[in-house]
This record gives structure tokens, sequence and C-alpha cells, in this order.
């Protein structure tokens, strides 16, 4: 018996179906996202987002992709029934496509050996960013991130000290007459990094409604990083 | 056994394994035909009818736009802004800012802000001239009548957006409060004078 056409046209289906599911659906959904304005909060204006990376971001995304920091950290905040990413502080609002309108890969991730970055520029500066690359532990006691050394330099001061070199504890600190300066890839990096910020709320996503009483809401406490590594509990 | 003696299976020629028909059972349709129903149940309850602005946790668009924060007078700023760009901006500039020798500023003018909307009502319906201050400034201009070219509704539109527009944060102005001034029937152009004489509410 010649099942040949009959097999041909099952797995054809099979194919079809799944296309269909995952890049005609998803196309013809989201297809035309572009930027739109922020929901109005209050007497703030309303304002154009997202915006696109500027260059030396972009430039840092590459950095990001090719070191495979996407392995470890995600870019996405979970909705509030999902995790516990909002309470943490991750971000304000869950992530919606919109975010992504301009990432390109959007490098999403899948595993959370570190903490999710979509919102890191909110939460850090350049410095933060260094010291993070060159030596994880000094900011997150017992951090398993490698330390990414490379992306500096140590090299002799001249004739003035760098304006950029790292400020370092001594166990890191540089011999006596050399500075560690970050090279064009870090500087790259941490413009991406500073650059990724999921900011004011969208239709999709609209602010929490006011509380009625002026208590103090439960997540108001700003946490920057993760707790310092955990105290022995007296016994 | 005789272990010279060679096995049954190496000597007889199996048959070439052949797809044959066969019904399919009864309770397999059944259990397809259930888990198809019940998966239809539940795109319809956690789907959100595909739509691209609903996102965990609302269910739908309706539950998504009754969370966002509502603006009830935003169709009226609209539809005022529409009429200030027909008519008011040739003179009081889309800025609101008017122009010397033109027209007064409407931003921070105290007749635009005041608490109630009725001499400012008085004022497009019936037209205002002569000397009027504004802001500590003298202006001695005239304004043409607008009532005639535009209903109560139309008029309290476009007061409702000049006094929300350009940092101005005065409350709507309801129709009513045209309506009313419209039925005193002024004769003529109003003067600062007058209107000072009415009522601020």
């Amino acid at each position: 018996m010649n099942s040949g056409p009959l097999l041909f046209l099952g797995l054809f289906a099979t194919m079809a179906c799944s296309w269909t599911g995952f890049v005609l659906g998803p196309q013809l959904q989201l297809g035309s996202l572009a930027q739109t304005n922020t929901v109005v909060v209050g007497d703030a204006l309303s304002q154009t987002y997202p915006l696109a990376q500027p260059g030396e971001a972009h430039a840092g995304a590459e950095i990001y992709r090719a070191n495979g920091c996407a392995a470890c950290h995600t870019e996405m905040v979970r909705p509030l029934d999902l995790g516990s990413d909002l309470q943490r502080n991750w971000g304000v609002r869950r992530s919606l496509a919109e975010d992504y309108v301009f990432a390109q890969p959007v490098m999403l991730g899948s595993q959370r050996i570190g903490p999710d970055l979509a919102n890191f520029g909110r939460r850090t500066d350049t410095n933060g960013i260094y010291l993070r690359l060159y030596d994880p532990g000094l900011i997150t006691r017992g951090s398993v991130m490698p330390p990414y050394r490379f992306f500096f330099e140590t090299r002799k001061i001249g004739f003035f000290p760098s304006p950029d070199a790292l400020v370092l504890p001594d166990q890191d600190a540089p011999p006596a007459g050399f500075e560690i300066v970050p090279r064009p890839q870090a500087r790259a990096l941490a413009a991406y990094l500073l650059s990724l910020r999921q900011e004011g709320y969208l239709f999709e996503a609209p602010p929490p409604p006011l509380p009625k009483t002026n208590a103090v809401p439960t997540n108001a406490v700003a946490t920057n990083a993760f707790p310092a590594a955990a105290k022995p509990v007296p016994k | 056994m005789n272990p010279d003696e060679p096995t049954k299976a190496v000597n007889q020629k199996e048959a070439e394994p052949v797809a044959g028909r066969s019904t399919v059972p009864i309770w397999l349709i059944v259990v397809f035909g259930l888990l198809f129903y019940w998966s239809q149940l539940f795109l319809a309850e956690n789907a959100g009818g595909f739509n691209k602005d609903v996102y965990r946790p609302y269910p739908s668009f309706e539950e998504v736009a009754a969370a966002n924060p509502q603006d009830p007078e935003a169709k009226r700023r609209a539809e005022g802004r529409r009429v200030f760009m027909t008519t008011c901006y040739a003179c009081h500039l889309e800025t609101g800012l008017g122009k010397e020798g033109t027209a007064p500023p409407l931003v921070g003018s105290e007749w635009v802000l005041a608490p109630g909307g009725n001499r400012i009502a008085h004022i497009v319906l019936y037209g205002l001239t002569g000397p009027i201050n504004v802001k500590g400034q003298d202006w001695n201009l005239t304004m043409l009548a607008w009532g005639g070219n535009y209903n109560d509704e139309q008029l309290a539109d476009v007061l409702t957006y000049i006094r929300s527009q350009w940092g101005n944060k005065a409350g709507p102005i309801d129709p009513q409060v045209v309506k009313a001034a419209r039925a005193e029937a002024r004769p003529r152009y109003e003067t600062s004078d007058e209107l000072l004489k009415l009522p601020v509410q």
C-alpha cells in the first residue's frame, strides 16, 4: 500500500498548524507593534514609549549577546500572579510585548541564576556595573557570577590618572602606579544595561489603583540589589 | 535443545509488516471530543479574545479598559480642541498665549480660570469689547460673539478645553452654565464693567 501522499499530507498539515500557531498568529497579533504613549498618571505628561536604544547601547547588546549573559539573566518581569518579581522591585509593572519593539534579537533568557535585568538601568549606575563586571562579589556577596576582567585594562597611570578608573577595595586594587580602566566593550555593555528600563504604565498594564487610605503601600521600600549574604541565625 | 539445530526464526522467512485497516475505537473519539471541547472552553475563558492588548491578569479587553485611569472629560476636551482650532486659535493662537494687539492670553488668565464659568461663558456667547484687564495688563480690543455659531455643548466643550490646556487647571464647564447665560439674551457685546457685575458662578 502506497501511503506516501497520505504521509506527506499529514506531515504538511502538522507543520502548517504549528506555523500558523507560532509564526502567522503572533505576526497577525503583534506584527504591527510600534511606539505608543504611556498612560497618564496624575499630573505627569504622557510619554513616547519605548525609545530606541542609543548607538553605544546597541553595540552593548551585541556584547551582552556574545558573552552569553542571557544564559543566567532574564529580561522579563512576570505578572503579579505568576511570581514575586514585582515584590522584589524588579519592575513597576509586568513586561509586555511592547517593551521589546527595538530589541533585536529579544534576549528574554530562560534561567534566573542571576537577577532579572529587565529594569537594571533603573537600579544601578555605570560604576556599579563596572564593579559587578570586575568582581561580582564586591556588591553582591557570594555571587556566583564569573568576573569579566578581560573587559578591563590594567595600565600605568599616565600624566593624569584616568577619570573613569575603577575605585576598588584593597583586595582588588591594582599595584601602585597602575590603574584599572574599562575597555570599550565594558562601556558599551554598561550603556546597554543602563538602557534597560521598562518604564511607564501602558494601556495593557495600567497603574494599580491608588490606595483608598494614606497607608504606605507594601512594596514602597526600594531594594536595589539582592540582600547581602544571609547572616547566621544566632542560636 | 541441540545447539547445532538452527532456530526457527532464521529458517522461516518473516512476512513484511503490512499496515492494515482497523476501526478507531469509539472511546478514543469520545475522549478527543471531550478534550477539544474542554480546550475551547479554556480558550474562551483565558485567551482574552486573542486581543493583543489583553495580558494577564486581565481576562478580557473590557476589564483592561476598566482598569485604566478613567478620564470622562477627554472626549469633551477633544471636541473643544476641534472648536478651538476652527475658530479661537486664529487670535488666541494654538499656544493660548494671545498676541499683542490681537487677543489677550488665555494661559493663566483670571477670566478663564474663575471658579465658575459664568463670565467666560458670557464672553464667548456675546463677544467682548472695550478695555479689560487680563493678568495685570490692559487690553482694548473687540472679540466677536460666537453664540450664533456654536451650541451650548460646543461652547462648554471649548471652555473646558481652554481651562485644562497649557498648564491651566480649572474644572470643566457644564453646558447648563452656557445655557443659563444664553437664556439671558443680552443685546450687545459685553464690556469689562458689565461682566464684573455678573456673579462669578
